[in-house]
């Protein structure tokens, strides 16, 4: 391929080798493929762990490149949670035979901890009645959210977080190939923001370089979209003056204008908790309220109304 | 036949009929299972004029099938005249036979004249005990001393006034169908001035239409409306009067919390109180986002509760500043807008590109459609751009995040460039398909699967494309 396209996929591993860390994982894996035999699986980790770059690659490994998108079935069971995907959708792939002698079809269920319960119990039947003919590998986050039945059908793998060296290791890799101009801080930078995620550390990456400079940390917090450890102290020193207004800009400013999640901004706000200058029960209480908040933004409230409430009572913690 | 537009464009049906789907509903139901003696008489509709109680009714009744009497203020209506008319169309029933259903309508109850038409509200709860028919009445003025006899006999329905975003879609419609060419400027500017009045709205648009008038239109003004009720609430000198300083609210119950999010710091003095308000403020937004997740509009009154009662109670001195007519939309009114519009793009995209990237479309939203955006606008984006096969719309979209990107300029090389190596892969690809094409005819049928299930035997594919086809049914 000689354009131009999403790095993520460009450079996704072809093989399980290429995979970064889990290397226990990876023995494993390879063992099912050279005995051609695989039981179901269960991925289990963070996002940006390599979940999906390990179905990916097990499937390119076990299929011809032509018959891969005939054997692997990919489905997010966020898309379309209901039970009907798995009766129907699921049910109708997996009964058809595999294509180009393949010894099995696979089917990967992305974000299996979304299914419903009622979707899970359906699953369950469905991976016994068709084991002749499809394999399944279920991603999820949490691996509490899937069902007993479901856990006891599987070969499990954790995918824990990468450690910093590996995401630098893959980063500078990428960044020679497509020959970035980044400077090493930068790429501490984005690793920093990325917390372990390196579909994010990559896509970051992407498009500090698409700016078409030269990449410096500087340039990174503010493509990433990503709060200055100095902005949120700047709101904090807002509230504690009292200054309901710049609060309220600097608030809209980094939610609405810039789109920095409002996670984020909780996010630094309690990792600079120890150095705000507050009683023992203030910062007790501060960590409450974050909780609070955090959840409410979740369940659906708005994010300024609640951030603005947060950091007004946090001027008055003392 | 010249009528004029208000007339021609009633509603005929409940489904044309816009907003307040909580009243419109309630009064389908209960005309529909209406008995006499097991039901209450008849309803009040209480709302604002032109928020469509009376273009309700007769919608309703029309999909129902029953005949409107009504009695409006024009009408006399002291006692004996509503013994003689109201009462004879009440009690008789229908000699056609009993499938022909009659609903009575009351207009504008509030206006029954003190003088002119003494006795007439007593005389009306009458007739309420004995009609064969249900008798709906409407008021504007939900405070009035003359219908508080009359609200304890009948079932209340409580109207809105529409907000200007349902205005404007109406009255676009109405100059689509009267094929005038008027400003969407214009439209918007009836339907913010005219706060919350669909009638007001359609009589200022026809007159845009005939030319005959300009727009006076400040007498209406919405703002106005926002700043007496803040005002209000901020004034109020008991517990009482700060909870009923909402009950005349516009339906756009969230316009009401951001504008008291813009104005609560400056009416209150400490810093305890201040924080303790817009903990109020908050709860409330809470409130109202598990409103709109359940659909449990019963949670309303708390959400006011909040609003009203909880900022009043927060307060510790008596002290009012006095607000200003507020002349903007509140401030993160617009921002918020924007970040909608943004949304909604990251879906259109989200919704062609996740099939490419393996991720859902929820997780490409949420943590990776920002960066998404950055790269396709900037170097090398177009290119990415073709790749994912995003459309001009999409990219235009994309293009106002950063209008500074030259993807617009760049797409269409890009496009030729990334069709060109498609087409040497896509033929690649077609040998492959025959190569499995022969391969297939060559072997036949020897090797069947067995699977025991008996209702459900695997389908053996025939050929390659055959299972390509399905499988892009199943992505959808």
């Amino acid at each position: 391929m000689n354009y131009n396209i999403m790095w993520v996929e460009k450079y996704r591993p072809k093989k399980i080798e290429d995979i970064i860390g889990h290397e226990e994982t990876k023995t494993r894996l390879k063992g099912f493929i050279s005995s051609n035999s695989l039981p179901h699986l269960l991925f289990a980790g963070p996002p940006g762990t390599g979940k999906t770059s390990a179905v990916i690659a097990l499937a390119r490994e076990i299929f011809n490149e032509s018959s891969i998108s005939g054997n692997l079935l990919e489905l997010n069971a966020s898309d379309d949670r209901g039970i009907d995907v798995i009766r129907n959708q699921v049910k109708d792939f997996a009964r058809i035979l595999p294509i180009d002698n393949a010894p099995f079809k696979i089917i990967s269920l992305d974000e299996a901890d979304a299914l419903t319960s009622a979707a899970q119990h359906a699953l369950r039947r469905t991976m016994e009645k068709y084991v002749n003919t499809s394999r399944f590998v279920l991603l999820c986050n949490y691996p509490s959210k899937i069902i007993e039945p479901i856990q006891s059908r599987c070969a499990f793998f954790r995918f824990s977080q990468l450690n910093s060296k590996d995401i630098f290791g893959k980063l500078s890799q990428i960044a020679s190939l497509e020959k970035v101009d980044i400077i090493e801080e930068a790429i501490e930078t984005i690793i920093e923001i990325s917390n372990g995620d390196l579909r994010k550390a990559i896509n970051i990456l992407q498009a500090t370089a698409a700016m078409g400079g030269r990449v410096t940390p500087k340039i990174v917090y503010q493509t990433a979209g990503s709060v200055e450890k100095k902005e949120v102290s700047k709101l904090v020193s807002y509230s504690l003056n009292q200054n309901y207004k710049q609060i309220k800009d600097t608030l809209h400013e980094l939610l609405f204008n810039r789109g920095i999640s409002p996670a984020e901004i909780l996010r630094h706000l309690f990792n600079e908790l120890f150095e705000i200058e507050l009683s023992n029960d203030g910062k007790l209480l501060l960590i409450q309220n974050i909780a609070e908040v955090d959840y409410r933004i979740t369940e659906g409230a708005s994010a300024d109304i609640q951030l603005f409430s947060l950091f007004l009572s946090l001027g008055t913690l003392n | 036949m010249m009528l004029p537009l208000v007339d021609k464009y009633r509603p005929v049906s409940r489904s044309q009929l816009i907003g307040n789907e909580a009243p419109i509903n309630g009064l389908y139901l209960f005309l529909k299972n209406w008995q006499k003696n097991k039901s209450k008489p008849g309803a009040l509709l209480l709302g604002p004029p032109g928020c469509g109680k009376t273009s309700g009714v007769y919608a309703i009744a029309n999909d129902l099938g029953f005949v409107v009497t009504e009695f409006n203020a024009s009408d006399t209506r002291n006692k004996s005249v509503i013994r003689e008319k109201l009462g004879s169309n009440a009690e008789f029933s229908n000699f056609m036979g009993e499938n022909i259903r009659k609903v009575i309508l009351m207009d504008e109850i509030d206006g029954i004249a003190g003088n002119e038409d003494r006795g007439g509200i007593a005389e009306l709860i009458k007739i309420f005990k004995k009609s064969n028919y249900p008798i709906i009445c409407t008021a504007n003025d939900p405070e009035s001393d003359k219908i508080t006899q009359i609200k304890k006999h009948l079932r209340i329905f409580n109207f809105e006034r529409l907000d200007e975003y349902e205005i404007f879609s109406i009255l676009t419609k109405i100059c689509q169908k009267e094929a005038h060419a008027i400003s969407e400027e214009i439209i918007d500017k009836i339907a913010v001035s005219c706060a919350g009045d669909l009638r007001a709205a359609i009589n200022e648009l026809s007159s845009q239409i005939s030319g005959t008038e300009k727009i006076i239109l400040e007498k209406r003004d919405k703002m106005e409306v926002y700043s007496t009720i803040l005002n209000n609430l901020f004034n109020s000198k008991s517990l009482i009067l700060a909870s009923k300083s909402l009950n005349n609210v516009p339906s756009d119950y969230s316009r009401l919390l951001l504008f008291i999010f813009d104005e609560c710091y400056n009416q209150y003095k400490t810093q305890e109180e201040v924080k303790t308000a817009y903990q109020q403020i908050a709860l409330a937004d809470l409130t109202y986002s598990r409103i709109i997740k359940t659909q449990q509009w019963g949670l309303l009154k708390y959400y006011f509760a909040f609003l009203s009662s909880g900022l009043f109670l927060t307060k510790q001195h008596d002290y009012h500043n006095k607000i200003r007519k507020l002349d903007n939309l509140p401030s993160s009114f617009i921002s918020r807008g924007i970040a909608n519009r943004k949304l909604s793009t990251a879906n259109q995209i989200a919704e062609r590109v996740t099939k490419h990237l393996h991720q859902s479309k929820r997780r490409f939203i949420y943590d990776d459609f920002e960066l998404f955006s950055k790269i396709i606008l900037g170097k090398g984006g177009a290119e990415i751009a073709a790749w994912l096969n995003l459309d001009d719309g999409l990219l235009e979209n994309l293009h106002r995040l950063n209008p500074s990107s030259k993807i617009l300029n760049n797409i269409e090389e890009a496009r030729e460039k990334i069709g060109k190596n498609r087409l040497i892969e896509s033929t690649i690809n077609h040998d492959e398909v025959q190569l499995l094409k022969n391969l297939f005819s060559s072997e036949e049928i020897n090797n069947e699967p067995v699977i025991n299930a008996q209702e459900e035997h695997p389908i053996k594919s025939d050929d390659k494309n055959n299972t390509q086809a399905s499988l892009e049914d199943f992505f959808g």
